[in-house]
């Protein structure tokens, strides 16, 4: 595996997210080369996302990157559930959910402008986290992107591969 | 053999042969320069350089409209609109803040002309323009640098910053701007939410210096028309609006501009679905006169009308028919499903891999058929109908292949002949480069000239009898039909002519090319003026022929 063109900068993004000094997220798993990331999100107080709920991010970080901006999405998260009193209880597995949210797609792809046209080398990994998390914490629909049902449907993989219609920004 | 001069609809082709007549072909699109065969410099001002908005093309239905590529553009549209500005109304504005308005106005130069005066400072704010302000933009070289984006610690870099001060350093803005100018918009400062716009001199100067000390490269960006910023920012506009149409050819950046009312143009285009008048088909031109079809952006399909060339092309993409043979010659295997192919008469058939035994006909287990072939004979009717509709498929099948083998056999052989004319273009030049290097002059532009008018007939002709077998597969029976094959046929041999006489000049067992050309220059000037002749002939004549209904295409196929 090689080494990614900037990775200096990755070094220096990962050192700062692994000290874990933003609120409510924590870097779950990252492979070797710091381009593969997934993050665990989670909401305080809010009505429609519960304080027990915890969302896994995935993000991957292009051979671009930071011309370019990484590819991000929510995924289906499985964790086993080790608070087990004995050894021989059967493993219990928890699956994650994808937040409900107007920008948020039912397959984990999200559309946010900082992932689009607003992108600029001067952002961060750290400036996703952020402005997904707010993202969240300022909704208050709980609903799917009116063209969800059509847009999984034929959506590609890698969401940066979609053209997404940014929705209007005040939801 | 007389060609008829007085038909419109052939306007174009003597409009182009005018165009071409002094001066040069250019087989390959690849930018070369085309002054070959200019040993005098007897075609420097070849009519086809010329471009002013008063003189459009003729294409065919009468079509207006102006052959460019990018370069051609950018000097004679976008530039003549910032010299207009910057020499008259708006001389206040320097040439980098000129050209941001007209590019974020759409180059709309009255647009910029208007809101300037209306609000000069909500303009500039709009254009990402310093208001209040000196635009103080600042490319220099410094010490000890450590980049916030790349996060490199450079002991000297050039760095970069707009007014705003924001600054990065080179290598980061390289690869911002690179990776922007797909776009095609005005691109801004690389901190996020500042809106500045980096002017056109800035990117020039950042790729120049970039390109000298990354890449050891030693070409600048000379002049405007090489600006990517002007260049990206083209085509994008050539992308986004319909009076624009990239030319298909392979490598070429040529694109065709329609005059007058696009709206209107295009509409009753694309209105004349299925229209056999092929007088209508919009053919014109890039800057390195390659013929397209401005409706459907193909290659010149003459004497095809679009709609048919768009069922052609779907047909043969479909595939479809190879499922036909497919299900004409061969049946699963009714227990294991792998295919089986008929070759005997036989319909007791053994299964290869699993060794079933069973009836061609119906299907059915070969032991039920041992003893009585009701359950067989049951179903032989609709059985029947069944190989019927098989045959059926068969032939429409053969019928396809024997176009279509005809269709791919000379679209192959074009390239052949581009390949041998490449050839008999650079063994010309390096000859003539010779003879200049040796102070001998005894061949001249005019001892050739004939060469790339050739060329291009074998070409074009080639093309169109390409076509001719698209054409003649949805034709329906009729004895025009026949006619139309007999011209088929002429314009095949003398296109085959041509095309012996070119691969002779280039045979390895002819050592003097040039004196094969000399030699040849009649034949070649008559088989050119043949093909040419007989390509006109078979197209006019369909177009009669179906204007009179004596051609029609068959819907069933
Ligand atoms: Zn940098
Ligand atoms: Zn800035
Ligand atoms: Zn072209
Ligand atoms: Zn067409
Ligand atoms: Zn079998
Ligand atoms: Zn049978």
């Amino acid at each position: 595996m090689s080494r990614h063109p900037f990775h200096r900068r990755l070094l220096k993004e990962y050192q700062s997210l692994s000290q874990a000094t933003l609120p409510g997220i924590k870097l779950v798993s990252n492979d070797e080369n710091l381009t593969n990331f997934i993050f665990q999100i989670r909401i305080a107080n809010h009505n429609l996302y519960p304080d027990y709920e915890r969302y896994y991010l995935s993000i991957n970080i292009t051979q671009d990157y930071p011309v370019d901006c990484p590819q991000v999405k929510f995924i289906i998260y499985e964790s086993v559930d080790d608070d087990k009193e004995d050894s021989d209880s059967i493993e219990i597995i928890e699956k994650s959910k994808i937040p409900i949210h107007p920008h948020i797609y039912s397959n984990g792809h999200i559309c946010l402008n900082l992932l689009g046209e607003d992108w600029t080398p001067a952002c961060s990994i750290e400036s996703i986290l952020l402005s997904i998390q707010s993202m969240l914490n300022t909704n208050d629909k709980l609903e799917r992107p009116p063209d969800n049902d059509s847009y999984i449907k034929h959506a590609p993989l890698d969401p940066k591969r979609s053209r997404f219609v940014y929705h209007d920004d005040n939801v | 053999m007389s060609d008829d001069d007085s038909d419109i609809f052939f306007e174009y082709e003597y409009d182009q042969e005018d165009d071409l007549d002094e001066s040069s072909f250019c087989f390959s699109s690849d930018g070369e320069d085309d002054v070959m065969f200019d040993v005098d410099g007897e075609n420097s001002d070849t009519p086809q350089t010329k471009i002013s908005d008063t003189l459009a093309n003729v294409g065919a239905n009468g079509t207006l409209y102006y052959p460019w590529n990018v370069e051609q553009f950018i000097e004679n549209k976008l530039l003549a609109k910032l010299d207009k500005l910057a020499n008259g109304t708006l001389t206040a504005c320097s040439i980098d803040e000129l050209l941001i308005m007209l590019q974020v106005k759409g180059w709309q130069e009255d647009e910029v002309l208007n809101d300037y005066f209306d609000n000069r400072d909500k303009l500039y704010e709009a254009c990402g323009l310093p208001v209040g302000v000196p635009m103080r933009n600042t490319l220099k070289k410094i010490k000890n640098y450590s980049c916030f984006v790349c996060c490199e610690d450079y002991s000297e870099t050039y760095v970069y910053s707009l007014t705003c001060g924001h600054t990065y350093c080179i290598n980061c803005y390289y690869s911002y701007i690179s990776n922007e100018l797909a776009n095609g918009g005005p691109i801004t400062c690389i901190e996020p939410d500042c809106k500045y716009t980096i002017p056109y001199r800035d990117v020039t100067d950042i790729f120049d210096i970039v390109n000298k000390t990354n890449h050891g490269g030693v070409t600048t960006i000379k002049s405007m028309v090489e600006n990517p910023l002007l260049v990206a920012n083209t085509k994008a506009m050539i992308n986004s609006k319909r009076k624009y149409k990239w030319c298909p050819a392979t490598d070429c950046n040529g694109f065709a501009e329609l005059v007058g009312n696009v709206n209107d143009s295009v509409e009753s285009l694309s209105s004349a679905k299925e229209s056999v008048d092929i007088s209508k088909v919009p053919i014109v031109t890039c800057s390195e006169n390659h013929e397209f079809c401005f409706d459907c952006n193909y290659e010149n399909h003459l004497p095809c009308p679009c709609w048919i060339v768009k069922k052609w092309i779907k047909k043969c993409n479909d595939d479809s028919e190879t499922a036909n043979w497919i299900d004409a010659n061969t049946h699963g295997c009714p227990q294991c499903q792998s295919a089986i192919e008929k070759n005997g008469g036989c319909n007791h058939m053994t299964c290869k891999k699993c060794k079933f035994e069973f009836c061609w006909i119906c299907f059915e287990d070969w032991k039920k058929h041992r003893n009585d072939y009701y359950s067989c004979n049951k179903y032989r009717n609709e059985r029947q109908e069944d190989e019927q509709r098989k045959n059926r498929s068969k032939q429409s099948l053969e019928r396809y292949l024997h176009f279509y083998k005809r269709f791919a056999i000379h679209e192959n052989s074009m390239k052949g002949d581009l390949k041998t004319m490449a050839q008999i273009d650079t063994y010309t030049r390096l000859y003539m480069e010779d003879l200049r290097d040796q102070g001998k002059k005894n061949l001249s532009w005019n001892d050739i000239q004939f060469l790339p008018t050739a060329m291009r007939a074998l070409q074009n002709g080639r093309k169109a009898l390409k076509w001719t077998y698209c054409f003649a597969y949805y034709l329906g029976k009729s004895n025009f039909a026949t006619i139309f094959e007999g011209n088929q046929d002429f314009l095949n041999k003398t296109v085959e002519d041509l095309s012996e006489v070119f691969e002779q000049i280039m045979s390895k067992k002819n050592p003097d090319k040039v004196g094969m050309i000399l030699k040849n220059k009649t034949k070649l000037r008559n088989l050119s003026e043949l093909v040419n002749s007989r390509k006109n002939m078979l197209i006019n004549g369909a177009r009669a022929n179906l204007d009179d209904g004596l051609l029609w295409f068959d819907n069933e196929i």
